[in-house]
């Protein structure tokens, strides 16, 4: 039995977080339905794209995003098409919708999908949530690495402030949906009675700055951007770049040794990390260039043999073949269906006894149409009846 | 059921969390803020790291405070990601010690930690050892590398994970070398997929009795964060370069200088229409005909020499007047927020994903509390973090009916206590 097995999931939500959320769902065994325009949701068309062997392009972030789901296109501007999707609402029991600047997709409000399905839990995901003085503003991942604080304090000191690489907000806010929903699942097989949850992009950042609001007010000043290098951040390696990270006295003892700078594994002043800090500028040339004489691979085997943490920075082409992430099996090829076969990021993490399974490829538009509305209960020549006014595609 | 007498998602859950420093605590302290009991348990030897040890000084604007009288209770990092929690004290190295714990467990609905993935076991309370105690139970684990393969032993930070997982690999400005993010960013998002972890083994425990061990591996989330990259080079064979604030796609869309010392603000154009807006603003309607950047993939191609002039235009604005001026046309911007900005932020007051929390020692503080907003969730009322030991006596003899003359005996033995080893 997988963990979410028999969970109905009808989502509307479009771009990266909402897909993502009810991917995850997907692979822990709900069974989604995604419902998008004739024409698919604008996440069909996230950079950059690739052509298969007919010469059709296709996202390959799409695909990662909407691996497991059925796929039903329907026009939403027509009353049949909204009749339709009620009655789909109504046998559900998540709803998972989006929203940007205020404006939902396929035009229903989730008050609207929790009017047909009273029952259900209707999750939305926006950069700012349903509600408050900035619901009705535009955002994007740039802007709320910029409002969350995140961006203050990542990047050099003298130069801009930066964000977090690709999609990293909309994959914080994902996650916050994932959490939303499993806890309102709960929440609903306890009580047994529906609500509409929002999950706010800016949220999800904001709680993860966490720690920083707390130093600002008791240390009465805000962190910043630091200076790159050791102890903070990657250095060069013979090889590619490395990070050293030394936190505990003994860390520190056997690094140094490691790297064979004996006097400053033994100096005294280095034994209490806190009072280190300083001391740090004086000696990073040093260590950096011990480091810079190091293949970064050999140099991170070392180092973890001796329960030092340090990390060899690994290239995105080189994570395919790191040798950890293949033992645990983390990239999975599920069934491509109409697209490509390619290898896809698979579990964040194990359960041992409910699985992370994907079971099929992300849908084409409109692929599982006819299928979706048969499991809903629409007779044959209703279905052809809506496919002939170009209700379904 | 009514608003009010809901009750929150997880009312009746009990936590025990052995978990230090940040993803495990703010995995744990998230179940605490969906309604779960949770207890954290700390060793007077060993307390949790985000306390700053023994000899953490009070901090500054907290010196005058005449209640902050203990640095490793008033730490700013470990009060953030522990609100809502019990904290007691129990020395795993002494028998009883394990004892407790033992007794502890098999009232527990879940136990989580952080320990390299020997730990555990070592102490006799791997996940077979919990099962037998406490049938049923979840187990989640949570380390650098998981608790198979070749790395699994090697141990690991944020800072570090954030290396191996491919992360500080597309962190950078463009033609730069890799960086690391400013905080550590792998410890929070293991954090929310620890939550989420729990979450699904409880759906499923509720449903057929059985528990289950969750074995999280820190790579492997912050790997997940990078699907975008990973499927690039799947599909392209293209390695994706860094990019600073640029996206594949649209231009400007960057993070500008604005007047005063370290005062930015991101803007971006995600169309023809938001770039003539901006030229307008600007002052600069050429812009928008100049044939170098009339279209988006023009701007794109250009992007340094446009990026070049918005910056001599930002550079001359006040922040907050220019963000007020691009939203007000419906453009994409936002001024660069700090961590005291954001104590001021009015979306996230409103949301009350904000919230003071008042603490013995360290008096009122607002706090970011969590991502959800479900039912029955108390934003409003929020507990801040235990002191040191501050709960033991109360969870003992609430849970394990132990007598006040018991628990004196515990720590006059240093199995437990409030205070410091001698």
């Amino acid at each position: 039995m997988t963990a979410l097995d028999g969970i109905r999931v009808l989502d509307i939500s479009q771009g990266v977080p909402g897909p993502f959320c009810t991917k995850f769902l997907a692979s822990f065994g709900a069974s989604v339905t995604k419902v998008e325009p004739l024409d698919g949701e604008p996440g069909r068309r996230l950079a950059p794209l690739a052509s298969d062997e007919a010469g059709e392009t296709y996202s390959p972030f799409f695909l990662y995003l909407n691996t497991g789901k059925l796929g039903l296109a329907i026009d939403a501007g027509s009353d049949a098409g909204v009749a339709v999707l009620r009655r789909l609402a109504a046998l559900s029991d998540v709803i998972v919708t989006s929203s940007e600047a205020g404006a939902h997709p396929l035009g229903l409000s989730p008050a609207e999908l929790a009017e047909a399905a009273p029952a259900a839990l209707v999750v939305s995901v926006s950069a700012y949530g349903e509600d408050g003085p900035w619901a009705d503003r535009r955002s994007n991942d740039l802007l709320t690495y910029a409002q969350s604080g995140w961006a203050s304090v990542t990047g050099e000191p003298e130069r801009a402030p930066l964000k977090g690489s690709g999609y990293q907000a909309s994959f914080q806010a994902g996650i916050a949906a994932v959490m939303t929903v499993l806890a309102g699942l709960l929440q609903r097989q306890r009580d047994g009675v529906g609500q509409c949850a929002d999950v706010a992009m800016l949220d999800a950042l904001a709680v993860t700055f966490a720690p920083a609001l707390l130093q600002a007010q008791f240390n009465g000043r805000d962190n910043t951007r630091r200076a790159a290098g050791f102890p903070v951040g990657p250095v060069p390696a013979k090889d590619g770049y490395f990070v050293l990270t030394t936190s505990r006295a003994h860390f520190w003892r056997d690094a140094m040794n490691e790297l064979g700078l004996h006097e400053l594994a033994e100096d005294e002043r280095f034994s209490d990390p806190s009072a280190r800090q300083e001391l740090y500028s004086e000696v990073a040339p040093l260590v950096e260039e011990r480091i810079g004489k190091r293949g970064r691979a050999e140099l991170f085997h070392k180092l973890g043999v001796l329960r030092v943490p340090s990390g060899m920075v690994v290239e995105v082409d080189e994570m395919f073949d790191n040798e950890q992430l293949r033992a645990r099996g983390f990239f999975e090829t599920p069934p491509p269906g109409g697209f490509p076969e390619l290898a896809y990021p698979g579990a964040p993490f194990e359960l041992s006894a409910t699985p992370w399974l994907t079971p099929r490829g992300a849908p084409r538009i409109g692929e599982h149409s006819d299928k979706v509305l048969r499991r809903a209960g629409f007779a044959p020549l209703e279905i052809a009846a809506l496919r002939e006014s170009k209700v379904i595609a | 059921m009514t608003e009010k007498t809901a009750l929150p998602p997880l009312k009746g859950v009990r936590v025990l969390a052995l978990t230090q420093a940040w993803a495990g605590t703010l995995a744990t302290e998230q179940l605490a803020l969906m309604g779960a009991e949770v207890i954290q348990v700390e060793s007077r030897s060993r307390p949790d790291v985000w306390r700053g040890g023994y000899r953490a000084p009070i901090p500054a604007m907290l010196r005058a405070s005449e209640t902050a009288q203990h640095g490793w209770n008033v730490s700013p990092l470990f009060n953030s990601i522990n609100l809502q929690k019990e904290g007691i004290t129990l020395d795993l190295g002494q028998p009883e010690g394990i004892d407790i714990l033992r007794e502890l467990i098999a009232r527990s609905d879940v136990v989580a930690e952080n320990f390299s993935p020997r730990v555990m076991g070592n102490l006799g309370i791997g996940y077979s050892a919990l099962e037998e105690i406490r049938p049923g139970i979840i187990m989640l684990s949570m380390s650098a590398f998981g608790a198979t393969g070749p790395y699994a032993f090697y141990p690991g930070i944020g800072g570090t994970v954030e290396a191996v997982s491919g992360m500080c690999s597309q962190l950078g400005y463009p033609g730069g070398p890799p960086l690391n993010s400013g905080m550590m960013i792998p410890d929070p998002i293991a954090g929310y997929f620890g939550a989420a972890a729990v979450l699904l083994a409880l759906y499923h425990r509720n449903r057929t009795g059985n528990g289950q061990h969750i074995d999280l591996s820190m790579q492997t989330v912050c790997a997940t964060f990078l699907a975008d990259a990973l499927m690039q080079f799947s599909a392209l064979r293209e390695v994706r370069p860094r990019m600073g604030n640029r996206h594949p796609e649209f231009a400007p869309h960057n993070i500008y200088p604005c007047a005063g010392e370290d005062q930015w603000i991101a803007i971006a154009a995600e169309n023809d229409a938001d770039f003539e807006q901006l030229a307008a603003v600007a002052r600069e309607p050429s812009w928008a005909s100049d044939a170098r950047f009339c279209t988006n993939a023009s701007r794109k191609k250009n992007e340094a020499e446009l990026d070049e002039l918005i910056a001599a235009w930002t550079s001359a604005q006040p922040a907050l007047e220019l963000e007020r001026q691009l939203i007000s046309v419906g453009l994409l911007a936002a001024r660069v927020s700090g961590p005291s900005d954001l104590l001021l932020n009015e979306q996230l007051w409103h949301r009350r994903t904000l919230a003071h929390a008042t603490h013995p020692e360290a008096g009122t503080f607002a706090a970011a509390t969590t991502p959800m907003h479900l039912r029955g969730m108390s934003h409003d009322v929020v507990a801040p973090a235990p002191l040191l030991g501050q709960h033991s006596r109360d969870v003992f003899g609430r849970l394990l009916n132990m007598s006040d003359a018991q628990y004196e005996r515990l720590k006059e033995q240093g199995i437990t206590g409030e205070q410091p080893p001698l």
